[in-house]
């Protein structure tokens, strides 16, 4: 009776096993996905093309996945409980009015373009809520008798007046797509530049001013305000500079291109400093040296990528600032750190070379800063690096995405 | 419904590109794959390098330092665009004309680009590089004009100074102006109309007196005023 028994459980759990792995058979069957691990997965875009790589667990080694080509799109980035690329576009080449959201479909490979109509697409494209905020390019324009903006910011210096001396102010808006229905649904009278999301409020770098917009209960924060470039006594964050949004908190750095002098020279503020914006004033927080070429901010540190590729890593919390050199890429002759984003182990390095003949090359660094991946080349330009994590332009360093938990 | 609550029932278009997959493990076809990218790429690098040599030295606009291949970085680091500056832009096939805007800038990293669209719709983009780039502009030049500043107190007008809400202004005197015109305007002459407009609004100058069309003037119109300067390393200051 006992063998019995014995013999039926073996023959059931071989039925079991079977069932089990005819489901997963049939399961992987149905979605061919070309990614192993999401979290590994980044996507790298630019002038003319869109690369989907994945780095290895535990490893800096990367595969190439996909190439797609596509006239440049802005920041792509992979949807992969969807198995596809979410491709915001501002234009398409020779059409200054094409410009729209792409979705490839990573199964077939086939791709479907929503059109925005002539409104454009610029900016940083910010999730939320299973959408997507993007900056707009057309200006509308509102006329502010009796009619204030609806989140109650007007720039300094952004109010016109027409030959009827009427007052008004001109905006490109914010719009929404949303990418359950693939549909432009709703425009917001908000000029964002480039921002970060954060518990339903948008922390965003606008004209003249770093504004903290409340999207559910419609309100405006100013956290700075420039005083405008004709003032000879405020201190203006100078033009070129590289800034990031850290918990709320905005932290920028000065290169030798920065400049708020009517004569291109830094006024009232330093290089090789990293200041941070509080009660409306820069503070200064710590010295570094080089010339800083890319500023990142994730988990509490700020990282100061210079163009002799040494990385300055400076904690918020302890306020210590640790140098580290790179000394590989130091080989690297006439490339410049172009991009940078990263993934939960590694930093992605998008290296870009004066000689156009040479192109660019795409190198991972782990996050301890201990191993260093080959590089490979890529055919672009205005390279963006695109994670699970963060999505990166030329624009807007390491904006940490939050994870759906928003609603519009 | 909220006013700023739109709907969009525009269609999607569909493309029939396809992507082109690789997968792991299939190392024939990667390799010969890999030995005609090489080829083609010596191909097309060979015979691309030879234009692109010239015409990546036209870029001249001045971003936060990541885009710096687009330009010589002596011409970046002795160049400042100002508000009203003229954008010329071309790829050997059509041309297209902007302005600059620099008000507000203590915050923005970089001006903005003040366009129309091919309808006459007038624009701002915050990043001049990638609006350079998605144009598909192989060459980027940039221009002022010496404006001379009418003599202070004996006018009753106020003096104007260059702003989007003026060149926004300027577009509205179009939007008004005779509608047979207007419906028959070429697309390309849409951007270099708002430049002409905005200056003859803004500093009453005509930057294109000799256009064949009272009109219509295309952006090569503009580009040949004498009164055009073109910015170059050594012409950081102006007056």
């Amino acid at each position: 009776m006992a063998q019995k028994v014995s013999y039926s459980n073996i023959f059931f759990l071989v039925i079991l096993v079977c069932g089990c792995e005819m489901t997963d058979d049939k399961f992987q069957d149905s979605t061919a996905y070309l990614f192993s691990n999401c979290e590994n997965t980044f996507t790298v875009s630019g002038s003319s093309k869109i690369y989907l790589f994945e780095h290895r667990h535990n490893s800096v080694e990367f595969d190439q996945l996909a190439v797609f080509d596509d006239w440049s799109p802005i920041s792509a980035f992979l949807d992969c409980a969807a198995n596809r690329i979410i491709v915001p576009y501002g234009a398409r080449k020779d059409d200054r009015n094409n410009a729209g959201v792409a979705i490839i479909d990573l199964e077939s490979g086939s791709k479907l373009e929503y059109p925005a109509g002539a409104r454009g697409i610029q900016g940083i494209p910010l999730k939320y809520n299973n959408g997507l905020l993007l900056g707009t390019t057309l200006l509308n324009q509102q006329t502010l008798k009796n009619n204030p903006p609806l989140y109650g910011y007007l720039p300094p210096g952004e109010v016109y007046e027409d030959p009827q001396r009427q007052t008004y102010r001109v905006f490109s808006a914010t719009t929404y797509f949303d990418l359950s229905s693939a549909k432009f649904t709703k425009d917001l009278p908000i000029d964002i530049g480039y921002s970060a999301i954060q518990n339903n409020i948008i922390y965003a770098k606008q004209r003249g001013a770093i504004t903290a917009i409340d999207l559910d209960a419609k309100t405006t924060d100013v956290l700075y305000e420039s005083s405008g470039k004709n003032s000879s006594e405020a201190i203006n964050i100078p033009l070129n500079h590289l800034g990031v949004f850290l918990d709320a908190d905005y932290f920028f750095v000065l290169n030798n291109y920065s400049h708020n002098g009517s004569n291109n020279e830094l006024q009232g503020i330093e290089a090789n400093v990293i200041y941070k914006l509080v009660d409306s004033g820069m503070q200064k927080l710590a010295n570094y040296s080089g010339d800083a070429v890319y500023l990142l901010g994730l988990d509490k540190k700020i990282y100061i990528f210079t163009s002799a590729f040494k990385v300055m890593e400076y904690d918020v919390e302890t306020m210590d600032v640790i140098e580290r050199t790179l000394p590989s890429l130091s080989k690297l002759h006439n490339f410049r750190i172009e991009s940078v984003g990263y993934t939960e182990q590694n930093f992605i390095l998008a290296l870009n070379s004066q000689n156009v003949e040479i192109g660019s090359k795409i190198m991972l660094i782990s996050r301890d800063f201990m191993h260093l991946s080959s590089g490979k080349s890529v055919e672009l330009r205005s390279i963006s690096v695109t994670t699970d994590l963060a999505i990166d332009t030329t624009n807007t360093r390491g904006v940490r995405l939050t994870k759906n938990n928003n609603s519009l | 419904m909220n006013k700023w609550e739109i709907g969009f029932p525009l269609e999607p278009i569909v493309r029939d590109e396809r992507m082109r997959l690789y997968k792991r493990g299939v190392r024939d076809f990667q390799i010969r794959s890999f030995i005609v990218s090489v080829l083609i790429a010596v191909f097309i690098v060979g015979c691309v390098s030879v234009q692109q040599d010239d015409s990546s030295r036209t870029f001249m606009f001045s971003n936060d330092r990541n885009n710096a291949y687009l330009i010589d970085q002596d011409i970046m680091l002795r160049q400042q665009w100002q508000g009203g500056d003229i954008v010329y832009a071309a790829n050997g096939y059509i041309d297209h004309m902007a302005m600059i805007d620099d008000n507000t800038y203590g915050i923005n990293n970089t001006p903005d680009i003040i366009d129309t669209d091919t309808n006459g719709s007038i624009r701002r983009h915050n990043d001049p590089d990638r609006w350079a780039e998605q144009g598909g502009w192989t060459s980027v030049e940039g221009y002022y004009v010496a404006v001379i500043e009418p003599s202070s107190g004996k006018s009753s007008k106020r003096k104007k100074t260059f702003n989007v809400g003026n060149a926004f202004n300027a577009q509205a005197e179009i939007t008004l102006s005779p509608k047979l015109y207007k419906r028959n305007t070429p697309s390309n002459a849409h951007s270099s109309q708002l430049v002409r407009d905005a200056y003859k609004y803004i500093y009453n100058i005509d930057l294109a007196p000799s256009a064949e069309s009272d009109w219509w003037s295309f952006p090569k119109d503009v580009l040949n005023n004498s009164q055009l300067i073109a910015i170059s390393e050594e012409s950081v200051v102006r007056s």
